[in-house]
């Protein structure tokens, strides 16, 4: 699948971040594969990256893990951009789809256990009658709780702006089930944040 | 409970479930309706609305960038270096880097440029001496093939062809790393070379690829041995001349 989020933030203006201009010339060189020219880019790129594979796979060591299969991945690849899109853009997908491919059978095996005992108790907590602000570090702490396939969701739908079908395609899943675990994800989160 | 509470009751639940819908905006004109007149009457369901949204604005605003904890280049670029595969398309995954132009001394002006001419010549005589495999370039790059399919069908292949694969790796190193970037004559040798391993690599990539799908087929394994012979004779043959002078 080649769409882009449609809403939500872009990877080249999200929030608490200025867009780092690259510099064209490393990235003509990187392509021709000159490790100089690579480890450049890693560098512009690694803390974008880095914030993805730690919210979609919940864990900082493994998310460290991640990291490194992506650029190799982008290692392999990066001669098939062609800059219809920026370049952070395309790192963002190419990101989605490593770790998803990582992922894709703990997220297709909890699929077929949504509605499990956890839920139904997390279900009955009362919720607060006035929500409070939400702080950024509760939140990250909150959505490495999550499970994963609602973690996935959860950051592809609401932290991306990924749309419903975009993320049943990438993750081989049906759209039904996209919409419960984002319900599900909500659902748990509030009761972390208690909100 | 009277009936009309019952019923009340029915409608609360229903608009709940279509709660998330509503704040993301996916529903339909019809029942935003509905929800939206329930939601103005339901004390409950608007600090439903409330809490969604105030999540959602959360989740948006997280930062894009994490400052990693450790510097993970140099275990990264390790495992590049390392990274014995031949990507399917037309190059190789060799990292080029460059080198101090007093670390390749035996490589000098003139007699790079006449290295070069014979690179390009016996380029061109290896890409045109054995039939190819029938296959387009655009086919070949459309077979995309994923690294590990292909490792997968390397599993099959002869102990010779897997050898011959990581002596053109290891010579392909020694050469790159002798031939300076900054260096006009020498980049034109690289670029002479380059052109001769993109074309036997093509070759290369679509016999693999003729080989995930007929893995049985031993005229296709003969191919792939004897292109990986000419890669690898090619980069001796590149070092020869290099070393001869």
């Amino acid at each position: 699948m080649s769409a882009q989020p449609k809403r939500g933030r872009s990877p080249d203006s999200a929030p608490g971040s200025a867009p780092t201009p690259l510099d064209p010339e490393v990235l003509a060189r990187a392509q021709r594969r000159e490790l100089d020219a690579f480890e450049a880019l890693y560098r512009a790129s690694v803390g974008r990256v880095l914030a993805l594979c730690t919210r979609l796979c919940g864990d900082t060591e493994r998310a460290d893990d991640m990291v490194q299969e992506v650029f190799l991945r982008l290692w392999e690849r990066i001669d098939r951009f062609e800059g219809r899109s920026s370049f952070f853009t395309w790192l963002h997908r190419l990101t989605v789809n490593r770790v998803t491919d990582i992922l894709r059978a703990e997220i297709r095996r909890e699929g077929r256990e949504l509605h499990s005992e956890d839920d139904a108790v997390l279900l009955a907590i009362p919720m607060p009658e006035r929500p409070r602000a939400v702080e950024p570090m509760d939140l990250e702490r909150a959505l490495s709780r999550l499970p994963p396939g609602a973690r996935v969701v959860f950051v592809l739908h609401d932290v991306e702006g990924y749309r419903h079908e975009e993320i049943a395609a990438t993750l081989g899943i049906a759209v039904g089930t996209s919409k419960a675990q984002l319900h599900r994800a909500r659902r748990l989160l509030r009761g972390h944040l208690s909100i | 409970m009277s009936r009309e509470d019952r019923n009340q009751d029915v409608a609360h639940e229903k608009v709940r479930a279509q709660l998330d819908d509503y704040v993301d905006g996916t529903l339909p004109e019809t029942e935003r309706h509905v929800v939206e007149n329930h939601v103005v009457a339901c004390a409950g369901c608007r600090d439903e609305v409330a809490a969604l949204r105030a999540l959602i604005d959360a989740a948006r605003a997280l930062p894009a960038e994490m400052a990693p904890r450790e510097d993970s280049w140099p275990d990264l670029e390790k495992r590049i270096r390392q990274r014995p595969v031949v990507v399917a398309g037309t190059q190789t995954s060799h990292p080029t880097v460059p080198v101090r132009r007093d670390s390749a001394s035996w490589m000098r002006g003139g007699v790079a440029a006449a290295a070069g001419f014979v690179f390009v010549v016996a380029v061109a005589w290896m890409a045109t001496r054995d039939p190819d495999t029938g296959r387009s370039r655009d086919d070949a790059r459309r077979a995309d093939v994923e690294v590990t399919a292909l490792d997968a069908a390397f599993a099959v292949m002869p102990a010779v062809v897997r050898g011959l694969e990581i002596e053109c790796m290891g010579a392909g190193q020694i050469l790159q790393a002798s031939l300076i970037a900054d260096d006009v004559q020498r980049e034109s040798i690289a670029s002479s070379m380059r052109t001769g391993l993109e074309t036997l690599d093509l070759s290369i990539a679509e016999t693999r690829a003729a080989l995930e799908e007929h893995p049985d087929d031993s005229l296709l394994v003969r191919r792939l041995t004897m292109r990986y012979q000419q890669k690898l004779d090619l980069l001796l043959g590149a070092i020869r001349l290099a070393e001869d002078v």
